[in-house]
C-alpha cells in the first residue's frame, strides 16, 4: 500500500534537507534558460547558445548531486537511522526521494527550459536572422528545440536512472559517487565499441541505424544525428526505457535496511555485471584494431584488482587476489566466446543484412592520407590530402557482389591487403606504410547508408587515381 | 504494547576483542586465600577487589602480562532468540554491555533492521517497511545528528512533515524556551549535549505514542541530565506514552525507569519489574564477634551465597531472595546482621559476569 500523501511529505521534508542543493539548481538553471532564450536563434541551422548549452551540461552535476543526496540513507549510517525509522514503508519512501529530485533538479529546469524555448522562438520570429522570414524562423526553431529538449531529457532520465540504480546497489559514500561514473560512462560506450568492433571484423559494413543504436547518449546525436523518424523513435523508446529502470529500482531499494549500509558493495551481482562490462569495454577497445596486445591485457588486469581491492577494503587478503586473477580470465574467456560467436554469425546477422549491390542507387569514395603502422594498427590523420568522388555511374543493376563494384572502381582498390578476423587485420605485411585511408559510402534505394573501409598504399594511389577516372581534390589540406 | 517474539538477526563479520581477565588480576588482588573474587575485569572489579586498578595492574607479574591473549570472539547473532513485551504507559530501560545488542534491538522496533528470525510487533501490527506501525514510534539515536544546514526550527519542520497528523509545534516551542535551545540559530553551533536535547524535544512533540532514546542523556551535564529527565517524564506520563531508553548509566536507569531488562551478548538475562528484579537479590551484611563467619558456614545455613566479601571479621553477602531467606540468614549466628540496599549496578555487575562478560 503507497500513501501519495506520505510521499509527499517525505519529498517535502526531504526538500528542507537539501535547501542548498535546490537554490544551486535553480540558479544555475535560471541562468541556463535566461542564456539560452536571449541567445539560441535560427539561421541557416539552428544556433544554441554556446552559454546556455554550456550550463546546461554543467547543471547534470548537480542533478548528480541531487540524486546521490536525495537517497542518503542508503549510503549514509546515521541517515539510515533517521529515516529508516520514519513513518513511510520502503515504496513510499523510494518514490518521495525521486520526487524531491523531481522539487529539486526537474521542476526548476523544466521551468527554466520553458522559458528559454518560448523566449527564443518570440525573439527569433520578431527579429529573424536573415536567411529565414519571421513565420519561418520560429517554426524552425521550434522545432530544433523540441529536439534540443528530448535529446537533453534522455540524457537527464539516462543520469537518473543510473545513479538511482547504483544507489540501491552500494552501501558506501565513496561508492555512492563513482560507481555511478563507471556505469554510465560504461554504458555510454560500450554499444558503441561493440558495434565497431563486430562491425568492422566482421561485417565490413557500417549501418546508419547500427550506429545510431550505439549511441546511448544523445548529447552526441545533438551534433552527428540526421533527424530522422527512426532517431526520434528510438529516443523516445530510450526514455521509456530508462522511465522503467527508475520505476524498477524500487524493487531493489526494497531489499535494503540499515544494516547493509556501509558496505561499499551491497549486491555481489550488480558489481560482477559492471565489473564484466567494463572489461568487456576494455577488451573490444584494445583488440579493435591493434589485435592482441600483452600490455593492455596487464592494465585491464591492474585496472580490475585496483576495483576490485578499493571495493572489498576492509576484507581484504592477500589470497584473493589469486581469485579475482581467476575472474579476471574468466571474463576474457567470455569476451573470446562472445567474439566467436560474432564471427561465426557474422556479426549476429549483421553480415547478411547488407543489401545486395545492386540495391545502391548511390556512391562515393572519398580518401584521407594517413600513415599506417602494419605491425599494430596505428594509424594518424596527416590530413595532406583529402579526396571525395561520385562513383556511382560504376553501380551497375547487374553486379552481384560488393567485390565486383570494387573492381569496376579500381583494381589498386580490389587488392587491398586487409584480412580480417578476430584479433585485427594484417595489412600489406610490412611496417610503416603511409596509404590512403577510404571509405566507399553506398546509399540505398530506401536512403539507408553504408559503408566500406579500405586502404590503398601510396604507392598505388597513383593508379587508384587513374582508375577512378580522375580523382579530383575536393578539399586539401596544407 | 510492543511484542517482540524469538527475534534474531545475523551479523557479518561482527567481531569483539576481548581478554581473559583471569589472567589480569593476581592472587595477591584478589583478596588473598580463601577468598572468592568474581572474576571480573578490574574496572568492574574495584568494589569487589581491595587494591586500587592501578595497583591491580602495576601488581600484574611479565609472565602473567604475557598469557593475555586477545580473542576476537566472532559472534554470529547481534541478537538470539529474543522475546520481550513492552507494555503501554512504561518506562522501559534497556541495559547491556558494550556490543550487546541493545541499540540493534531498539532498531529493530523502529524498523530500522529487518529481523532475520522471529517478528517484532507494534499493537499488533508488524513493524518493519509497515509506516501505519511505525508512526507510533518516534526513534532518536545514540550519534549526534548531521543536520549541520538546519536551524531548530527548520529540523522541527523537517519532522512535522514525517508526523503530520500529531505534531505539537506549541509544544515544541515551549520545549524549546524551556531549555533555553535558540529557534534560528544553524544547529552546527549547538553543542553535542544542545544537539540531543533539540532532537529529544522534537521527539516529545511528535506525540508519538512509543519514543525510544539511545543513550540520549550522554552530552548532557548533571544538571541539563536531571531537567531533561524530568521533562521526559512529566510529558511521558501526562499522555500515557511509553518511553524505551537505552544507557550504560545502570543508576540512571534504575533511577528513571519501572521496568528493565539485561541482554548481553544478544541474549536477555533478565526483563522484568525494577522492583522484581531488585527483589531477586539480597545483600547482607554479617558480623561476627569472635570469628570470620565463613562459605562453608553460611551454606550450611541453606543459603546460596553468590557474593562472598570478608574483610576483616565483617562479611558481606549476597544470596538470592526467597521468602525464608531472612530465617536463613539468621540460622548463620552472626552477632549482627544487617540487610543492606541492593544497587541495581551490582544486579548488573553480578549478572554479567555470571554469563561470562570479560573486559
Amino acid at each position: 500500500m503507497i500513501s501519495f500523501e506520505k510521499i509527499k511529505c517525505g519529498a517535502s521534508a526531504e526538500l528542507i534537507a537539501h535547501k542548498k542543493n535546490r537554490i544551486v539548481s535553480i540558479i544555475l538553471l535560471g541562468f541556463a534558460g535566461l542564456f539560452y532564450g536571449f541567445g539560441t536563434s535560427m539561421k541557416r541551422y539552428g544556433d544554441p547558445s554556446g552559454i546556455a548549452v554550456f550550463i546546461y551540461a554543467v547543471s547534470l552535476v548537480c542533478l548528480f548531486s541531487a540524486c546521490i543526496n536525495a537517497f542518503k540513507d542508503m549510503h549514509d549510517i546515521p541517515s539510515a537511522d533517521v529515516q529508516m525509522s520514519m513513518p513511510l514503508n520502503s515504496m513510499e519512501r523510494y518514490f518521495s526521494r525521486l520526487l524531491t529530485i523531481f522539487y529539486i533538479w526537474l521542476l526548476p529546469f523544466l521551468i527554466s527550459a520553458a522559458f528559454g524555448f518560448l523566449m527564443s522562438v518570440l525573439i527569433s520570429s520578431v527579429n529573424p536572422q536573415g536567411y529565414y522570414n519571421s513565420v519561418q524562423a520560429a517554426s524552425k526553431l521550434v522545432g530544433f528545440n523540441l529536439r534540443i529538449l528530448l535529446y537533453y531529457a534522455e540524457t537527464v532520465l539516462f543520469v537518473i536512472s543510473a545513479t538511482v540504480i547504483c544507489q540501491c546497489c552500494v552501501g558506501s559514500k565513496a561508492e555512492s559517487r563513482y560507481m555511478p561514473v563507471l556505469v554510465m560512462a560504461v554504458i555510454n560506450f560500450l554499444p558503441m565499441a561493440v558495434y565497431y568492433s563486430i562491425a568492422d571484423k566482421f561485417v565490413s559494413v557500417e549501418y546508419s541505424t547500427l550506429r545510431l543504436l550505439s549511441n546511448i547518449s544523445s548529447l552526441y546525436l545533438i551534433f552527428y544525428g540526421d533527424e530522422s523518424a527512426a532517431e526520434f523513435i528510438f529516443l523516445g523508446v530510450k526514455c521509456l526505457i530508462y522511465l522503467a529502470v527508475i520505476g524498477c529500482g524500487v524493487l531493489i531499494y526494497k531489499k535494503r535496511d540499515a544494516r547493509s549500509v556501509g558496505r561499499p558493495i551491497v549486491f555481489t551481482a550488480f558489481f560482477e555485471v559492471v565489473m564484466g562490462l567494463s572489461l568487456l569495454l576494455f577488451f573490444t577497445v584494445a583488440h579493435s584494431e591493434s589485435g592482441f596486445s600483452l600490455t593492455a591485457m596487464f592494465f585491464a588486469w591492474l585496472g580490475s584488482i585496483i576495483l576490485r581491492l578499493i571495493v572489498s577494503r576492509k576484507e581484504f587478503a592477500f589470497s584473493k587476489i589469486f581469485l579475482w586473477t581467476g575472474l579476471y580470465i574468466l571474463y576474457y574467456a567470455a569476451f573470446l566466446l562472445f567474439m566467436f560467436v560474432a564471427f561465426k554469425t557474422g556479426g549476429f546477422g549483421a553480415l547478411y543484412k547488407v543489401p545486395d549491390i545492386s540495391d545502391m542507387r548511390e556512391a562515393k569514395v572519398s580518401c584521407v592520407n594517413v600513415s599506417v603502422n602494419a605491425s599494430d594498427g596505428y594509424y594518424g590523420h596527416v590530413k595532406k590530402y583529402s579526396m571525395e568522388k561520385n562513383v556511382s555511374p560504376y553501380l551497375s543493376k547487374d553486379m552481384t557482389s560488393l567485390e565486383e563494384f570494387m573492381e569496376a572502381v579500381s583494381d589498386a582498390a580490389k587488392q587491398q591487403s586487409r584480412i580480417k578476423g578476430m584479433f585485427g587485420w594484417k595489412m600489406f605485411g610490412s611496417d610503416g606504410v603511409r596509404a590512403y585511408r577510404c571509405y566507399v559510402t553506398l546509399t540505398s534505394e530506401n536512403s539507408r547508408l553504408y559503408s566500406v573501409e579500405f586502404y590503398i598504399p601510396a604507392s598505388d594511389i597513383s593508379e587508384f587515381i587513374d582508375e577512378c577516372n580522375g580523382f579530383k581534390a575536393d578539399k586539401s589540406y596544407a | 504494547m510492543i511484542e517482540i517474539s524469538n527475534v534474531s538477526m545475523i551479523f557479518e563479520n561482527r567481531s569483539q576483542p576481548h581478554f581473559n581477565a583471569k589472567e589480569l588480576i593476581p592472587f595477591s588482588a584478589r583478596g588473598g586465600e580463601g577468598t572468592a573474587v568474581p572474576n571480573i575485569a578490574a574496572g568492574y572489579a574495584a568494589p569487589f577487589v581491595s587494591g586500587s586498578p592501578e595497583k591491580i595492574f602495576n601488581d600484574v607479574p611479565e609472565e602473567t602480562v604475557n598469557n593475555i591473549v586477545p580473542e576476537a570472539k566472532h559472534r554470529e547473532r547481534a541478537l538470539d532468540n529474543v522475546s520481550l513485551v513492552i507494555p503501554d504507559s512504561c518506562i522501559y530501560g534497556f541495559l547491556g554491555s558494550n556490543g550487546a545488542g541493545k541499540s540493534t534491538l531498539m532498531r529493530m522496533i523502529c524498523g530500522v533492521y529487518r529481523t532475520d528470525e522471529g517478528s517484532i510487533k507494534i499493537d499488533g501490527q508488524e513493524v518493519f517497511d509497515n509506516s501505519e506501525a511505525k508512526s507510533s514510534v518516534f526513534f532518536v539515536n545514540d550519534e549526534t545528528i548531521e543536520y549541520t544546514g538546519f536551524t531548530l526550527e527548520s529540523l522541527m519542520m523537517y519532522y512535522r512533515n514525517y508526523y503530520p497528523s500529531t505534531f505539537n509545534t506549541g509544544k515544541f516551542k515551549h520545549l524549546a524556551s524551556v531549555l533555553g535551545l535558540p529557534l534560528n540559530s544553524p544547529l552546527s553551533t549547538f553543542s553535542k549535549g544542545m544537539k540531543r536535547q533539540s532532537v529529544v524535544i522534537i521527539g516529545l512533540a511528535s506525540c508519538a505514542k512509543y519514543l525510544m532514546l539511545d543513550e540520549a542523556f550522554d552530552g548532557l551535564d548533571p544538571a541539563m541530565r536531571a531537567m531533561v529527565k524530568n521533562i521526559i517524564l512529566d510529558e511521558i506520563r501526562g499522555r500515557n506514552a511509553t518511553l524505551i531508553v537505552s544507557s550504560h548509566n545502570v543508576h540512571e536507569i534504575g533511577e528513571l525507569c519501572d521496568r528493565a531488562m539485561l541482554i548481553h551478548n544478544g541474549k536477555i538475562i533478565f526483563a522484568d519489574e525494577l522492583e522484581n528484579i531488585r527483589g531477586r537479590f539480597v545483600k547482607y551484611q554479617l558480623t561476627s564477634l569472635d570469628h570470620t563467619i565463613t562459605q562453608e558456614e553460611i551454606s550450611a545455613a541453606g543459603l546460596e551465597a553468590v557474593q562472598y566479601k570478608a574483610v576483616g571479621k565483617v562479611v558481606q553477602i549476597i544470596v538470592k531472595g526467597s521468602s525464608d531467606t531472612y530465617e536463613k540468614v539468621s540460622a548463620v549466628g552472626a552477632d549482627l546482621a544487617e540487610q543492606i540496599p541492593l544497587t541495581l549496578e551490582e544486579i548488573f555487575i553480578y549478572e554479567m559476569d555470571t554469563n561470562g562478560y570479560r573486559l
